[in-house]
Order: C-alpha cells, then structure tokens, then sequence
C-alpha cells in the first residue's frame, strides 16, 4: 500500500483532488445548515419550554459546524462561507434528503436526529484520521460539541420508545409516533450513505479512510441492538457478504428490505426544501452584493 | 391517567422541581444558587442545567439537587421540607413544623447552604463533617446558631451531599467552537457606526450632538 | 391560586410588610407576605412570562431568512434567550402558585396577558434589527429597574436576564448601521422599519400613572414610574438612531433643555387598551397560533405526567403497577 501523505493547508491540495475535496465538504455543511435550520424550528413552540432551549442550542452548535465546513470549501475553491451557504441554486445542494424534510412532529424531530446524529458519529469517527488535516482537526472539535446531542437524542428515544403496554396509554401514543416516524424516515436515512463519484479518489488519497458502505454498515451495527430492545423498526436483513475483501472483516452484512432514497448528494431534492431554499435565500438575494 | 383538569395542581404537569447551584472557578471560592428548573427525572434535569446554567460557558460546574431533597431551616429548631416542595406548595407559606417529622432516619453527611446577605443567592457554606440523621443536623445548625457569636445566616437549605448531583464535564460546559454571535463582545461596531455618523452628517450638514432640532428641518435638509 | 380568607389577614402585619418593602426589605418565596402582595406578583411577573414567550413569534420567521450565517446564529441565540427567560418567569409564577400549565392555557383561552409590543407583526429584515435594538432597549430599561424589586427571587432574574440580553441590543444595532451604511434601499428599509416601530416603543413604558395610584409600586415590586423609564429609553436612544441618519417619524419629539425632558406627541392609548384586551393588529393570530402549537405538543407533556405517576405509583406501593390500574 502506498504510503499517504498527508496534506496540511488549501494550498497543498493536488488539483485532482481539490472539486472532490470541496463537494465532500460541501455535503457535510449542507447536512448540518439543513438540519440545523429544522432544529431551529421549534424555538418558541416545542411541547416543553425547557425543550425549546435545548433544542435552539442543538441547532445553533449545527449551523456552526455547517460555518466551519463552508469556510473550509471556501478556502479550497476561492470564495466566502455566506455565499456559499445562501449564493447556489437548491439543485446545487448535496444535503441528504433525510434532513431536508420539514420538522415534522416531536417524535417526527427525535426520530431523524437520533438516525443523524449516530450516523454523524460513525462518519465523524472516520475523518478523524483523515489525511486533510485541517478537516481532521475540525473534526476533532465538532466531536467534542456532539457529544451532548447524542446524549439529548438518545434520552429522548428512550423516553418515547419506552413502553410494555398494549393498550391505550400516553405512552403507547408515543411508541406509535416514533414507528410512525421511523418508518416514513428509514429509506432517507440510508441516503446519508449514498455512495458517490469522488469516493476512489478520496479513499486512496486517505482524504477518506473508509467508504461510503463500511460507513454504513458499522452505523447500522451500532444502532441495532438499540432499536431491537426499543421494538422500533429496523428494516434490514443479515446476510452472508460478497466474496470481498473489503466485508471479509464482519460476519454479515445488513441489507434493507426497504428502497433507499437517493439523490440528495446529487443535487436532487425534496419540494420541502424548494419551499425552503426560497425562504431562506429571500432577503439574501435581494441584494447578493449587499453588507447585511 | 386522565387528562389533568386545567390549572390543577403540580401534579398535571408531570415535574419536579430542580435547584441548581452554579460556580465559576475563576471567580467564586464556592457553588451559588443560580436558579431553579422543572424536569420530568433526573436525567432530563442535568440536560436542562447545562442549558440554563452553562450555555454561555459562565459555569465551570454545576450542582442540581431535586427539591424534595432539600429542607429548609429558618429560626426554629425544626427543619421543614422545602416550603415549595409537594403538600406545602399550594400555600407556598412558611408552615410550621413537624416534630416528629420521620423523613431521613439515616445517617448521612449533610451539605449546608446559607444565605448570608439578604437578597443574595444562597452559596454552599460547607459539608458537616459527621453522618448524623436529619433531626441531629438540625440541632447541629441550630445550636450553632444560637451560641455563634459572628453573623450567623439567616436562612439555611441542608441537603444530603450524595442527592448533590455534579456537572463538571469540560465538553458540555466549554464546547470548543466559536460562539461570539451571542457575547457582547462577539460585536465591534466602532468603525461602522463612524463611517455612519459621517456620512449622515455630510448629508444634512448639520451636527451629530444638536438637540432641539426637529423632524421637519430634518426632511427639509435631507437630499 | 384561591384567596384564603379562611387566614385572618392581620391588617397591622401587612402595614408592616408594605413599610418593609417601601423602605428596601426583600422577601423570598418561602417568607410570608399578604395575599394581595402575592397576587400582583403573579399578575405582574406571569405577564412578563407571557411577553417573553409571545415575543418569540414575531421574529422566529425570520431565522430563516437570515441573510448571513453569522446574523441566523445571533438571531436563533437571541429568541432561545427569549424562550429561556419565559422558563425561568414562570418558575417565579409556579413558586408564588400558579402553575405554568394554567398561565399557558389562559394565553390560548385569549385570556393571558402580554406586552403590547407583541401584538405587531413584522413585515422585513429590518424590523429584526429594529426590534433587537429598540425593543431589547426599552425592556433592558425596565429590567434594570427591577432589579430592585422587593421580591428578590425576581429581581436576582432580572440580573440573569439583564446579563443574558446584553448582546441583543448590540446585535439589533449592528443589523440596523450596516443598513444604514448599505444601498438606498436599505437605507429605506431601516427608516420604513422604524416609521412601524416607533408608535409601539412610546407606549412599551405604559402611561404615566402616579406612583401612589400605582399599586405595584406600592409593594416595591417594581420601583421606577413608567414615565422615568420612558424618559431613560429616550434619553439613551433617540441620539443613537440620529446619529446615523433616521428620522423619528415623530414630529413634536424634542428635548425641552429647561425641564431636562423629552416632549412628544401624546400616544394612543385607546390602541393600548385595546391592545391589553388582546385586540391588537396580530394577536388573534398569534394566540391562534400558540394554541395550536401548544396542542400539537400535548401528547409529549400527557407522557411525561404518564411517567411520573407511575414512578410515584411504584415508590408508594413498592410494586409496578399494571398499566390498566394506572390508566383510567
């Protein structure tokens, strides 16, 4: 295996690598601003007051991984954090659709963060070694931040998820959003992990360190047992894996019984966030040149 | 269970109550009560704190005790339940005490909190160094306070030091990234508001300190 | 929270309450105080409670459109404040004893009262900045203010709130410069904005009652008139919007050097009263939409009562109960 070499500023980047570089990142900030701004949502009406603040502080630590992101790009391909986040038209997006759909309702909101948020740890986990050293040093940091949205995230499955009963209790109620969620959620979670053009390029430049289907698995591995205890729904098989070198290392591997939505990674998505993009863009686009 | 009838009681809402103490090392010798706040458990009431008591960094640890842990002393030789707590809240008025209150029969070590100037938080005095039940702290207190010949605190909470539940964790209390946005000094608006103040008075050619001019001279001058 | 006429109120006791707070003294929640003192607290800090909380709506929509990263942050930061300050006012409210539950389902009855304020709508950019400066400084006024107040559980929050808002106003000052050193059309904006605002900021303080008809004054929960306040908040901020080239859309506004008093047009207080109705140009809206938000969410807070009467169930009986037992 050749030897990788690890790049220490913008400047560094090999020119082959410097759109793939710039797209991952671009994903990455789009992820967080998306669902950042979904978060946000509920500032001012969550069902408990307490929430309200917890939550705004969720969505505020996204939007500031999703700055972090775009300054990055931004450095790479020679422009500035706001323009990139408020100047492209939506099929120039790379947000995953799961976190594009509006907020939904509570267990609707904790459902998605829970599925993001872990998937989001596995992904993180991956870049900390990665060879773009200013990305593994961010990362780094967002890490630490993202430690308490797991923590909020996971309380609050466990709050909603919790229940023996069978009949009609506030906590049955609960339990049926969540499946409810979950199942209308699932197809776009496995999106988070749409494999994509770049990914060779970056994966033996060590910009990557695992691609896009080990990402995957080793997050569906991680929230199984989860989501078996829960008696939530999750809609995957064990079977035997391809003769691969790659799967060779686990037993199995977990294959949906469900259709993956795709395409957010390639600039397709949902009405959801056309209406939002529109909102969003408005008072920026009266005037891109403008100071605000 | 049905659906509580409106503006019951305490119960309708499903909490409890939470006292948060907070300190910041750099300028507190000791923990101060910050505030209090409602979770459904416990779990829920360290999130909570962390949100009201630490979003802005100002705590480097932070103590939440559930107020039916708490017992409040105030110039009697029997301790109450925190007044605001349970059966005494709907009345939310000093009640007398029961002396024969069972609550705490064991032995525990007891952290003592004060308020020492009227008006001021309570601050966190010190932990009686002996296990002793609840009646025994309670003379401890309050025979110190009478035979104490310095200022003695008004009013006094104890609680068991292992109900004291310790936030102190750098991640939750002191994220790394940049949160200026929301400091004042996050802001710098110096140099804009100079380019402003210029500009406005070359337009209307009139001085930035005037005082009894009115609106329509304003109009009139303005291009 | 029911009267207790059942207490013989001894009238010499509450003499001495009134001269105690008048001269300075301060009373905690656990410390005995006459009935009518606890009821204008709660009065007086339940409406605060409901102005933060309906002050939100106004300018929630517009984190969405916030034109840079750095102004949605600072925007999302200053409304989670808001919703925070809510929280720990109707603590004060629960603690006197009225439950958040009743204060709440009064503002969606309609019958809850909120700030004036917050009765408007907002219509661009600019009313963000507007709002953030001048709004956060006419209440930063009056916050200041009670940090005196005799009940100290409120005013040790004013200080909190007070600590918490500091950057709000610099925030709404920086949106509203950068406008005006901007385009024409932002320039616009900004003097348009303020054109909206500025009615609703001369009657934030209230109308100019006597200190001895004001009752809560009486008591010392608050310890500055509304006049006082209102000359402040002109004071600080009428040199601070001229200086950089608004007009203050009022023309009898001016500064009578020999009384060391600003004068201005007399306000409409017929609007205000029917603003304390909640008759105002977007209230029914915003009560509409607080109820429905509000119900949206009363399956989450039926699970959290739900959790906590099992786990006293099981404390009690020192058996987990059968979920029917429970139920019903």
């Amino acid at each position: 295996m050749n030897e990788i070499a690890t790049i220490a500023t913008p400047q560094a980047i090999p020119p082959t690598l410097r759109q793939p570089l710039a797209r991952l990142l671009l994903s990455l900030a789009d992820d967080e601003f998306i669902l950042g701004y979904w978060d946000s949502e509920w500032t001012g009406v969550a069902p408990i007051l307490e929430e309200d603040v917890a939550c705004s502080s969720i969505a505020q630590d996204e939007i500031g991984h999703a700055r972090l992101f775009y300054e990055e790009t931004a450095a790479i391909i020679g422009t500035t954090a706001d323009q990139l986040a408020y100047g492209r038209q939506p099929a120039e997006y790379r947000q995953a659709q799961l976190v594009e759909r509006n907020r939904g309702n509570w267990a609707f909101t904790i459902a998605r963060q829970y599925l993001y948020d872990t998937a989001d740890n596995v992904r993180l986990k991956a870049f900390k070694d990665s060879a773009y050293l200013p990305l593994a040093q961010d990362v780094s940091k967002i890490q630490r931040e993202e430690v308490y949205h797991l923590m909020h995230t996971a309380t609050w499955l466990d709050r909603l998820a919790n229940t023996h009963a069978t009949n009609n209790t506030p906590d049955n109620t609960a339990h049926a959003l969540l499946t409810a969620a979950l199942e209308s959620l699932w197809p776009d979670a496995i999106g988070l992990f749409e494999p994509f053009e770049d990914e060779e390029l970056l994966l033996e430049a060590g910009i990557l360190s695992r691609s896009s289907k080990q990402l995957e698995q080793e997050w569906l591995e991680s929230i199984e047992a989860t989501f078996g205890r829960a008696r939530l729904p999750f809609p995957f098989i064990e079977v035997a894996p391809a003769s691969d070198t790659i799967q060779q290392a686990i037993p199995y591997v977990y294959q949906p019984t469900i259709q993956p939505r795709y395409g957010g990674r390639q600039g397709q998505h949902v009405q959801d966030f056309m209406e939002l993009w529109e909102q969003m863009t408005m008072v920026y686009r009266l005037d891109p040149q403008a100071q605000w | 269970m049905q659906q509580a009838s409106k503006g019951a009681t305490l119960q309708d809402a499903g909490d409890d109550v939470f006292e948060v103490f907070q300190q910041d090392l750099k300028r507190d010798n000791a923990p101060h009560h910050g505030g209090n706040l409602r979770a459904p458990d416990t779990e829920l009431a360290v999130h909570y704190a962390r949100e009201f008591y630490g979003r802005r960094q100002e705590s480097d640890r932070l103590w939440i005790i559930a107020r039916t842990q708490l017992w409040e002393i105030q110039d009697t030789a029997y301790p109450v339940a925190h007044p605001l707590s349970e059966a005494c809240y709907q009345q939310a008025r000093y009640q007398q005490p029961q002396p024969d209150q069972t609550a705490h029969e064991q032995a525990v070590i007891f952290a003592v909190f004060g308020q020492q100037v009227a008006g001021k938080p309570m601050e966190w005095l010190y932990d009686l160094p002996a296990p002793l039940n609840l009646a025994e702290a309670t003379q401890q207190l309050t025979t110190g306070r009478v035979l104490s010949d310095v200022p003695y605190p008004a009013r006094l909470w104890l609680c068991p030091r292992e109900s004291i539940i310790e936030l102190n964790n750098t991640d939750l209390l002191h994220p790394p990234l940049d949160r200026s946005y929301r400091r004042l000094d996050g802001y710098n608006i110096r140099d804009k508001l100079r380019t402003a103040r210029q500009r406005s008075s070359s337009e209307h050619n009139q001085t930035t300190e005037g005082v009894e001019f009115t609106t329509e001279q304003q109009r009139g001058q303005s291009s | 929270m029911t009267e207790t006429s059942a207490d013989a109120q001894d009238e010499a006791r509450v003499e001495e309450f009134r001269s105690y707070v008048q001269n300075g003294g301060k009373v905690e929640a656990t410390d005995w105080m006459p009935v009518e003192y606890r009821q204008s607290l709660i009065r007086f800090i339940e409406m605060h409670a409901n102005s933060e909380l309906m002050g939100v709506l106004p300018e929630r929509d517009w984190i969405m459109r916030a034109p840079t990263i750095q102004r949605k942050l600072a925007l999302t930061a200053k409304i989670q404040d808001e919703a925070g300050h809510a929280e720990l006012l109707y603590r004060l409210v629960e603690d006197l004893g009225k439950t958040r539950n009743a204060c709440l389902d009064d503002l969606v009855a309609g019958k809850g009262k909120f700030h004036n304020t917050f009765h408007y709508t907002t219509k661009t950019w600019a009313d963000t900045g507007m709002i953030a400066w001048l709004v956060d400084a006419a209440a930063i006024v009056s916050q200041h203010a009670l940090r005196d107040s005799s009940y100290a559980p409120y005013a040790r929050t004013m200080q909190k709130i007070c600590w918490e808002e500091s950057f709000h106003m610099m925030h709404g000052r920086d949106i509203v410069i950068t406008l005006m050193n901007g385009t024409a059309v932002q320039r616009a904006m900004a003097q348009e904005a303020l054109d909206r605002w500025w009615p609703t900021l001369m009657v934030f303080h209230g109308p100019n009652t006597p200190a001895e008809k004001d009752r809560d004054m009486q008591w010392h929960i608050k310890a500055k008139a509304n006049e006082e306040l209102r000359q402040e908040f002109l004071n600080a901020q009428v040199p601070r919007l001229r200086e950089i080239g608004l007009i203050i859309p009022d023309p009898q506004l001016r500064y009578d050097t020999e009384h060391k008093r600003w004068l201005y047009s007399e306000p409409d207080w017929a609007t205000l009263r029917a603003i304390a109705h909640n008759q105002g140009p977007a209230s029914e809206e915003r009560i509409g939409f607080r109820r429905m938000t509000y119900e949206e969410g009363q399956w989450v807070r039926d699970l959290m009562a739900y959790r906590m009467a099992q786990r006293q169930q099981h404390a009690t009986t020192g058996h987990v109960p059968l979920k029917e037992e429970v139920h019903g």
